[in-house]
């Protein structure tokens, strides 16, 4: 046995890869469980790669989709979480080449975020009168980080929202953007900087 | 990585996840990226995306038998049969985007009620507060005009009405809304303006809110909870009836804040009852709890409750240079020859009949229907 597990690929064992399994097997239930575990995560990070809320809803569907339509081949050789972020990225990349272009024209990226964000930052400067400082600020800081993220371009932005939302290790990045690991550190390092130049002047005093 | 959302990769908490390279690398960035904030996927995101899986087997079926048919398709099925499968492909599309693609309209469609009356169920709260203040004992808006608080009664009525006349929300029939849908296409003007701020409003409230605001709506909409009804009209008097400035601070307050409020007006009112007639410019109500910061009107003349009374007046610093308890005109302020006219005295002349006040009223009783009393007039 212990020799086994030397030789053979040990099969990963979490909640998700598990539920992926009962997909495989053609379980349905299992896929609704799944999509309810993911759905905000994906939308999370789409939303904060598009900034825009509907675009991100749809292709977390467009994940969702693919997975189920590869469900037959998935192996839980690799953990299921790199293997969704791998075909997020996938999606990601596809839309860029389609649409996302288009969108960008349309509306300014950082502009095109969730009206409803929008909405509530409106309205929580108006009633700014009533909230403690430091609630108007970080309202106004997460505008900043919003732009900056959207300032990144595609595949920076895509490795600081997997490193940040979904805790992703350099390796991990790596596999899902189909990248080797030093092409990683550099999308980061140059990303942070990118980020610095936009929110320090914002943050000045908190970051030094 | 976790499955975890707020756990981090391999169990690793948020904080943790600092000492893992990527964390490193961006540095103090890291900490700033909070400020963004997590999405919800909406309520039917999970159902739609299982219904479109379950379309793309439907559809992969079929293509599936076509490819492996028996022999050589004929000439006409060479082309019918791929029509047919990108007709029905077209039609399944349609009715997928329709029931999948978000329709803000909707769900507004579905809420109307709620969101016709939005500022109406923002103003009653919760139904906890209702309870409480229908609870309480000699609850009175301030004094104002007859024709103000007939006039804020009857919107209220009306309101109640419309909300007990339709109280469909949530889950509607398809009819239903059409014949909203009818309603809104015809409505224009303010009214239309107002529904539509409503419904802007509404779209940035969160799921727990709006359950909170249809859980008000149904018990407004219910005849049987009169004495929901009777507290949510005094309570929407009580605000009608305080400066229009302090309206919006009154309906923010949560429940709890609102009965500390309401405390404190009530022995403000009492106060002033009893102590009618002594000093010149105590009309007014108790201004609701400022938060520190938020400006005021400092200086306006006006004096606010300090406290409980006590011996010797009001409580706490006047702010004017005059003593705790001292009524006395302002120094360098205008000298009112004894007996002569004062045009902002509350009380009665010595000999006139005080007018009977809130305190006067039976106990243990909500009192939203009392007849008003009309400010006593100023003398001379």
């Amino acid at each position: 046995m212990a020799t086994d597990s030397t030789v053979m690929p040990q099969p990963v064992h979490d909640p998700s890869t598990e539920l992926m399994l009962r997909v495989r097997d053609g379980d349905a239930d299992a896929f609704a469980d799944l999509v309810v575990a993911w759905q905000d995560r994906l939308v999370t990070l789409f939303l904060h790669h598009t900034g825009d809320h509907a675009t991100a809803e749809d292709l977390a569907q467009e994940v969702f989709l693919r997975v189920y339509r590869a469900r037959a081949t998935y192996q839980p050789t690799a953990k299921f979480t790199t293997w969704i972020h791998t075909i997020a990225n996938n999606v990601a990349s596809d839309l860029r080449q389609r649409a996302y272009r288009r969108l960008e024209r349309g509306v300014p990226a950082n502009t095109s975020a969730s009206s409803s964000m929008i909405g509530l930052d409106q309205l929580a400067v108006a009633a700014s009168g009533f909230l403690p400082t430091r609630r108007a600020d970080r309202t106004e800081l997460q505008a900043v980080v919003r732009d900056a993220i959207a300032g990144l371009n595609e595949r920076q932005r895509m490795a600081v929202l997997l490193a940040k939302f979904e805790q992703c290790s350099y390796e991990e990045i790596a596999t899902a953007m189909g990248l080797t690991v030093p092409a990683v550190k550099s999308l980061l390092f140059r990303a942070r900087d990118q980020l610095r130049i936009a929110i320090e002047p914002y943050l000045e005093g908190d970051l030094s | 990585m976790n499955d975890g959302h707020a756990a981090g990769s391999h169990g690793r908490p948020d904080d943790a996840s600092r000492d893992g390279a990527p964390a490193n690398d961006l540095g103090e960035i890291w900490g700033a990226l909070d400020a963004l904030p997590r999405a919800s996927a909406s309520i039917d995101m999970a159902a739609t995306t299982v219904d479109m899986a379950a379309v793309t087997i439907g559809r992969s079926a079929p293509r599936a038998t076509l490819r492996m048919g028996r022999g050589r398709p004929t000439s006409w099925r060479a082309w019918i049969l791929p029509t047919v499968a990108v007709a029905g492909s077209l039609i399944a599309g349609i009715v997928v985007g329709r029931v999948t693609v978000p329709d803000p309209d909707l769900r507004i469609l579905e809420s109307l009620p709620l969101v016709r009356h939005l500022s109406l169920l923002q103003e009653a709260g919760s139904v906890k507060f209702l309870q409480s203040l229908s609870a309480r004992r000699n609850q009175q808006p301030l004094r104002m005009p007859p024709e103000m608080l007939r006039d804020e009664g009857h919107e209220f009525d009306a309101a109640v009405a419309d909300l007990e006349a339709d109280h469909a929300w949530g889950s509607v029939a398809r009819p239903l809304i059409d014949e909203r849908r009818a309603t809104i296409a015809t409505t224009a003007g303010d009214e239309r303006d107002s529904i539509e701020r409503s419904a802007a409003a509404f779209q940035e409230l969160t799921a727990a809110e709006r359950r909170d605001l249809a859980t008000v709506a149904s018990a407004l909409a219910d005849p049987k909870r009169d004495e929901l009804r009777a507290a949510a009209r005094l309570w929407h008097l009580i605000i009608a009836a305080s400066d229009p400035p302090d309206r919006k601070n009154i309906v923010q307050l949560d429940p709890e804040s609102r009965l500390e409020w309401l405390e404190r007006r009530s022995r403000f009112r009492e106060w002033m009852g009893e102590r009618r007639g002594l000093p010149p410019g105590i009309e007014g109500g108790p201004v609701p709890p400022r938060v520190p910061g938020t400006g005021g009107i400092p200086g306006d003349g006006r004096p606010r409750w300090q406290g409980p009374r006590s011996e010797g007046g009001p409580q706490g610093p006047r702010g004017d240079g005059r003593s705790r308890g001292e009524f006395g005109p302002r120094e360098g302020g205008v000298q009112r020859p004894e007996g002569g006219p004062r045009s902002d005295r509350v009380g009665p002349r010595p000999g006139e009949q005080r007018p009977e006040f809130p305190e006067d009223l039976p106990r243990g009783s909500v009192t939203p229907d009392l007849p008003l009393r009309e400010t006593p007039a100023a003398p001379g």
